[in-house]
């Protein structure tokens, strides 16, 4: 969802100055940060180490809470993503620990490769940021929020016939962007 | 095979969005079939990360202004005798001052200040979370 607060918008602004800024006390940049990550956090836990329901929620809540804790001591050594990544991986692992009453399990995620394309997704998510107006937010609306294509014409005070064309020429510019590779499936010679 | 023009990219695109049946020239085509099948990957991709429910959202974004404002509280009960002396009297009102809400759980924390320097809102973090 485009994310302004009267002449303020943080699409543009990095990671790292999110982080400066919540340190700072911006909570507009906290909640950025929530909206910029929370569908990742979401995903690793219900869908990498399967976790799910209020369990779920739980391990989120534990995420958020060792995010303001740390964010002080992070204070943009590694990439904000990989900080994360490793909270919210480390969140997982603590709590399936605890629900096993046992500190010394080995735990992992049920697949690594749902753990890549969850990196890759977020990729994709950040190259939709970077498409700019309107690309952006058609996409967002479109497929972050879930909105039918008449749903986002209407938030957008735009026709309907407008909002389709957009969100394929758009898919296009994203394409060209990602440099997709089709699917092993799909390949040359697979006719 | 019969020659017919290639579907144009924004087409394709369309046609990957929509789920609708292929043209028959993209069944013929490979150009097109390995171009539909990018278009179908990025939209995978696209979706691949859905929205949590909202709540979640709005707790985790209310988990900050509440964080520190127990912070700020605490920090200044640590330096203030005449706040922690209205806390002892009216815990509630002190807290709804700081912008908290005042629940059993934080009052009993809160009062555990005076015996500890220790990290009382890291250890009732959670609490806040959906108070």
């Amino acid at each position: 969802m485009p994310r302004r607060r009267g002449n303020d918008t943080f699409e543009d602004v990095t990671d790292d100055e999110l982080v400066a800024r919540a340190l700072a006390g911006d909570e507009r940049a906290w909640d950025e940060i929530i909206d910029r990550y929370t569908p990742y956090v979401f995903a690793v836990v219900s869908r990498a180490f399967g976790i799910g329901g209020l369990a779920a929620e739980e391990v989120f809540q534990d995420v958020c809470v060792r995010l303001f804790d740390g964010l002080g001591g992070f204070a943009g050594r590694a990439p904000f993503r990989s900080w994360l990544r490793a909270v919210t991986l480390s969140a997982c692992r603590d709590y399936l620990r605890r629900s096993a009453r046992r500190v010394d399990l080995e735990v992992e995620p049920v697949s690594a490769d749902e753990l890549a394309e969850l990196e890759t997704a977020l990729d994709v998510r950040a190259a939709v940021f970077g498409l700019g107006p309107p690309c952006r937010e058609t996409l967002e609306l479109h497929f972050f929020a879930d909105l039918t294509q008449a749903e986002v014409a209407k938030r957008l005070g735009t026709p309907p016939g407008t909002i389709a064309a957009r969100v394929s020429r758009c898919l296009t510019r994203l394409r060209s962007v990602l440099q997709v590779q089709p699917p092993a499936g799909a390949s040359r010679g697979s006719r | 095979m019969k020659e017919t023009a290639h579907l144009a990219s924004d087409d394709l695109a369309a046609l990957a969005v929509s789920g609708e049946d292929e043209p028959a020239h993209v069944a013929d085509c490979e150009q097109c079939r390995m171009e539909l099948a990018e278009f179908r990957e990025v939209v995978a991709r696209l979706t691949a990360l859905p929205q949590p429910p909202a709540r979640l959202l709005d707790a985790a974004k209310a988990y900050y202004r509440k964080r520190r404002n127990l912070d700020a509280l605490i920090e200044r009960l640590a330096e203030d005798p005449a706040l922690r002396a209205d806390l002892r009297a009216d815990p509630r009102a002190v807290l709804r001052r700081a912008g908290l809400d005042p629940t059993p759980e934080l009052i009993e924390a809160l009062s555990e200040t005076e015996r500890e320097s220790g990290l009382v809102s890291e250890r009732i973090a959670a609490k806040l979370f959906w108070g």
